[in-house]
């Protein structure tokens, strides 16, 4: 049995087809879209993308409008019910925007938007995503974005592990967190700004962000 | 039934570092006021409602606030009915 997959898309998503592209590629992942108006149906998918984009046009605050779709209304019921949810860029700011995840983004330090690539260290394990071996390691990964500087009035640690931290902060994020993850009844929600599916293709000689999806692999199949 | 303007104020709670208005007031230094001790920015809302009353109304604006128009997490806001 392979592993279902849904990246949700919504209009203004441009990161949908990497993200389909790099969970299809990966042995035992059956991926297909989802259009944001359909509702997630439960006990239907065991890993739900939030690819990055600027879902409707960033208006009034990036991710604001997105968390307000059918899909994301949904999302909740259908993690509670076993899915694990990953949010990438756009998805991590709708993510937060729907408070499925704690904090704020606000705007990078700089001001300016930031496109590089970012060493990232894996700070621990994310189940299904990161296992406890993969602590330590470092994935080179590329951020895209202006508002990935992630702010949390207080963290509880108990509740949200921040399972990425930048080498060399880009944004000025708190901690120099770039992805945090918690569970979520049966199920988890995973936020973080760097593009794992940016860099999920050899030919590329851009290839860390394989070991989520293939982690994923190895621990729901 | 009447028809009011509603005004939505929406800005950064005190302590949430807002990097705009930061630069904004170093440009402003920049071209000579010296006086400028700090900018803070804002967004303004303007909502034409259909309320009985202007309690109404500004319950109505302070639901709209509360549901989408601010990120209560990192913003406060501020609802008035504008003088007709």
């Amino acid at each position: 049995m392979s592993v279902k997959a849904a990246v949700i898309r919504f209009p203004g998503s441009n990161c949908d087809h990497d993200a389909l592209r790099a969970l299809s590629e990966t042995q035992g992942i059956e991926a297909c879209y989802h259009w944001h108006e359909e509702k997630i149906p439960k006990n239907t998918y065991q890993l739900v993308v939030i690819p990055g984009g600027f879902s409707f046009g960033d208006y009034l605050r990036a991710g604001a409008i997105a968390k307000l779709s059918n899909a994301m209304l949904s999302l909740p019921d259908a993690v509670e019910a076993g899915a694990h949810v990953l949010g990438i860029c756009n998805g991590f700011q709708i993510l937060i925007e729907s408070r499925m995840l704690p904090g704020y983004l606000q705007v990078n330090s700089g001001l300016k938007f930031v496109s590089k690539l970012v060493d990232l260290r894996v700070e621990s394990a994310a189940y299904p995503w990161l296992r406890d071996e993969d602590r330590g390691a470092t994935l080179k990964v590329p951020v895209a974005h202006r508002f990935g500087n992630f702010q949390v009035p207080k963290i509880d640690l108990a509740e949200v592990s921040p399972v990425f931290r930048y080498e060399v902060n880009p944004n000025g994020s708190f901690q120099d967190i770039a992805g945090i993850y918690r569970k979520f009844g049966n199920g988890s929600v995973m936020g973080m700004m760097p593009h794992p599916e940016r860099a999920s293709f050899p030919a590329l000689r851009l290839a860390d962000g394989q070991r989520l999806w293939q982690n994923a692999v190895r621990a729901l199949r | 039934m009447k028809t009011m303007t509603v005004e939505i104020r929406v800005r950064f709670k005190d302590g949430i570092l807002d990097p705009q208005a930061e630069a904004i007031t170093t440009s402003l230094k920049r071209l000579d006021f010296k006086g400028v001790e700090s900018i803070r920015v804002e967004k303004l809302f303007v909502a034409k409602v259909n309320a009985e009353t202007e309690s109404q109304a500004i319950g109505m604006g302070r639901e709209m606030a509360n549901k989408l128009l601010a990120n209560v997490v990192m913003e406060n806001f501020e609802v008035t009915v504008a003088a007709s």
